[in-house]
C-alpha cells in the first residue's frame, strides 16, 4: 500500500505544531506531580488523623489524570507534527487529547468551586 | 455617532461599527463614572490624597478615552495598562476593606484604615465596581470584538468586513483544505466547548479559593498564603484556557482551511505555554505544603 507523504500545512504551521508538542511535554509531568502532590497532602493530613483530607484526593487524581491525557497529547502532536500525509487522524487525536484533558479539569474546577464555596459557608 | 457619517447606513459593517462604539463608549462612561463617584466620595468624607489621586484618576482616563477615540494604534497598550493599574488598585482597596469586615489578617488593619481612602476607594461597593468597570473598558480595548473593531477600523486599520460567518480575524484562508468528517469538526467544537467551560469553572473555583486563602491568613498564616496562591494560579488558568476559544470554534464556523486550523494550534500553543509556568507554581505550592506538613510534625 503505498503512504501518503504531501503534507498540507506550511513549514510555519509545522514550526507551530511542535511548538505545542514541546509545550504539552512540559506542561503534561508538572500536572501530574501537582496532581500527585495533591494526593500525598491529602494522604498526610488523614495520617495526622485530619478526615479533612479525604477531600484533596480526588481534586488530586482529577489533576493527574489532567496530566496524563496531555501527554497522550503531546505524543499526537508530536505524530501530527512528524508524520506525513495523516494529518487529519493526528489533528483529531491532539484535538481529543486535549479536550479529555480540560474535562477533567473541568470536573477539577467545579469540584474545588463547590469545597470552596462549602467552605466559605462555613 | 461619527461612524454613522462616514459608512453607508444599510450595510452590516455599519451597524457593525455602530454597535463597537456604542460598547466602547459604554465601557468608556462607566470606567470614568466609577472614578467620579470614588472621588465624590472622598469629597464627601473629606480626605484630601484621595480627592488629589481621585481627580488625577479622572482627567488621566479622560485623556486616555480621548486618545483611543481618534483610533491611534499606539494607544491601546498605554491605556489597557492604565486599565490594568485602576484594577489593581480598586481590588487592593476592596481588599483592604473587606479585610476589616470580615477578619481575614489582623496585621492588615492598621493599613487599611488609611491606604483605602488615600487610594481614592473609600467604599468596598463603589471599588467593586470600579474593577468591573474598568475590566470591561480594558477588555473592550484589548479583546477583538465589536469595540476593537470599531477602534481598529477608525484607525485606519485593514480590518475585515464581519459578518455572521466571518467574524472580525485577522485569518485569512490560504485555500489548503484539510478535509475534516462533520464528526471530525465537530471535535474541534467539542474542544472549544471543554476550553470554555473548564475556563469559567476553574475560575469560579480560583476566586472562591482566593477567598478562602484570605480567610485563612489570619488563623493559619503560611497555609493561607498558600491557598492563596493555589485560588490565584487558578483564576488565572482559567482565564488562559478561554484564549483559545474563538480560534478553535472558527474551524467547524468558517470551515478547514489549514489556516484556521494553524491559527488554532497557534493559540493551543501558546496556551500550554502558560499552562506550564502556571502547573510549575502549583507543583511548587504543592511541594510548600508538603514540607510545611513535615515541618510542623
Amino acid at each position: 500500500m503505498a503512504t501518503e507523504t504531501t503534507t498540507t500545512f506550511t513549514p510555519e504551521q509545522s514550526t507551530t505544531i511542535n511548538r505545542l508538542s514541546t509545550g504539552l511535554t512540559f506542561a503534561a509531568p508538572l500536572f501530574l506531580l501537582a496532581g500527585l502532590l495533591r494526593v500525598v497532602l491529602g494522604g498526610i493530613d488523614i495520617w495526622k488523623g485530619n478526615w479533612g483530607g479525604l477531600l484533596a484526593i480526588p481534586a488530586g487524581g482529577l489533576l493527574a489524570f489532567a496530566g496524563l491525557a496531555l501527554l497522550a497529547g503531546a505524543s499526537d502532536a508530536k505524530y501530527l507534527h512528524d508524520v506525513k500525509g495523516r494529518e487529519k487522524e493526528h489533528l483529531v487525536n491532539t484535538f481529543d487529547s486535549i479536550n479529555t484533558a480540560f474535562t477533567a479539569l473541568l470536573i477539577f474546577g467545579c469540584y474545588e468551586a463547590f469545597l470552596g464555596f462549602i467552605h466559605l459557608l462555613m | 455617532m461619527s461612524a454613522t457619517a462616514t459608512d453607508n447606513a444599510s450595510s452590516p459593517l455599519h451597524d457593525y461599527l455602530v454597535t463597537g462604539e456604542t460598547l466602547f463608549v459604554t465601557a468608556a462612561v462607566l470606567a470614568f463614572v466609577s472614578d467620579i463617584a470614588l472621588t465624590f466620595r472622598s469629597l464627601v468624607a473629606l480626605n484630601w490624597i484621595g480627592l488629589t489621586l481621585g481627580s488625577l484618576f479622572i482627567l488621566g482616563t479622560l485623556f486616555f478615552i480621548n486618545w483611543l477615540y481618534t483610533g491611534a494604534k499606539e494607544a491601546r497598550m498605554p491605556a489597557a495598562i492604565w486599565a490594568g493599574l485602576q484594577i489593581a488598585i480598586a481590588v487592593i482597596g476592596v481588599y483592604l476593606l473587606l479585610n476589616k469586615t470580615f477578619g481575614w489578617d489582623y496585621r492588615l488593619y492598621k493599613i487599611g484604615a488609611v491606604l483605602p481612602q488615600a487610594l481614592s476607594v473609600p467604599s468596598d461597593l463603589l471599588g467593586i465596581f470600579k474593577a468591573a468597570a474598568y475590566g470591561m473598558f480594558l477588555y473592550s480595548i484589548t479583546q477583538r470584538g465589536p469595540a476593537l473593531f470599531y477602534l481598529r477600523h477608525k484607525g485606519g486599520e485593514a480590518v475585515e468586513v464581519p459578518s455572521p460567518t466571518t467574524p472580525p480575524e485577522d485569518v485569512h484562508p490560504t485555500g489548503t483544505v484539510l478535509p475534516l468528517t462533520a464528526d471530525q469538526t465537530q471535535k474541534a467544537n467539542g474542544l472549544a466547548s471543554a476550553l470554555q467551560m473548564a475556563g469559567f469553572a476553574l475560575m469560579t473555583a480560583g476566586f472562591f479559593g482566593a477567598l478562602v486563602g484570605g480567610q485563612r491568613i489570619a488563623t493559619a498564616p503560611r497555609f493561607g498564603w498558600l491557598a492563596l496562591g493555589e485560588g490565584i494560579v487558578l483564576l488565572v488558568l482559567g482565564v488562559i484556557a478561554l484564549a483559545p476559544v474563538a480560534s478553535v470554534r472558527n474551524i467547524k464556523e468558517r470551515g478547514t482551511d489549514t489556516a484556521y486550523i494553524g491559527d488554532a494550534l497557534t493559540k493551543l500553543g501558546a496556551m500550554v505555554n502558560k499552562l506550564v509556568l502556571l502547573a510549575l507554581v502549583l507543583a511548587a505550592l504543592g511541594v510548600g505544603g508538603l514540607i510545611l506538613r513535615l515541618v510542623k510534625g
